[in-house]
């Protein structure tokens, strides 16, 4: 009987992951489409010839037979439709990194500022602790 | 809930670790891509494929969680 409740949880926590994976997949693939008009037609010969290049470097490991390569090109494809709103919001988190941080802050500095900062804090609160010692 | 939360977890490990063979595979490899970028071009390829492999090792990882516990079921029956 436990090894029952087992397989049920199994299949529950295998149809919550699916449920989930699913549901990010229809929605990237509907903001692919709608905003970065994204071709994922696999059938047309410039999108395959791309995903070929990919997938030829992903799975270089494999031997290049008809079959193989049409599943490496599926997979690759649906990498790229996670992928992409992903690559296009990290460039777009940069650059409003850039305008906010203004001209004085670039993002090389970022680390350099931090750094800095914590140092300051560190000799200020060493600076009250002696004070106290002297004075008490 | 649980399970799926289990699931999560070891789809992460398994992305953590395609993506770091990953960009081994595209900075050795991958010249048909990268030719004539810089290397930030290569890092950017490594990266941007990290929520995919997160989700598809999670399911992968509830499908072998399933056949596991198939297996266990039939064996101690």
């Amino acid at each position: 009987m436990e090894k029952k409740d087992y397989v049920v949880e199994a299949v529950i926590g295998l149809i919550g992951t699916m449920v989930v994976a699913l549901a990010l997949y229809f929605v990237m693939r509907y903001i692919d489409v709608k905003y970065f008009d994204m071709k994922l037609d696999d059938s047309q010969a410039e999108v395959y010839q791309e995903l070929q290049a990919m997938s030829n470097t992903l799975f270089f490991f494999l031997p290049q037979t008809k079959w193989l390569q049409l599943i490496e090109n599926k997979i690759v494809l649906m990498l790229f439709v996670y992928g992409g709103p992903v690559l296009i919001g990290a460039i777009a988190a940069i650059g409003v990194v850039v305008v906010l941080s203004g001209l004085g802050g670039s993002i090389t500095n970022v680390a350099t500022n931090y750094v800095n900062n914590q140092a300051e804090e560190l000799q200020r609160q060493e600076e009250e602790y002696r004070w106290y010692s002297h004075y008490h | 809930m649980e399970t799926m939360i289990k699931n999560f977890k070891t789809g992460f490990t398994l992305a953590i670790l395609i993506t770091c063979v990953q960009a081994y595979a595209i900075y050795t490899y991958g010249s048909a891509i990268t030719d004539g970028h810089p290397i930030g071009y290569t890092l950017l390829y490594s990266v941007m494929f990290f929520l995919g492999w997160f989700m598809l090792g999670s399911v992968v990882t509830g499908f072998v969680r399933l056949i596991v516990s198939l297996i266990s079921m039939l064996l101690t029956r």
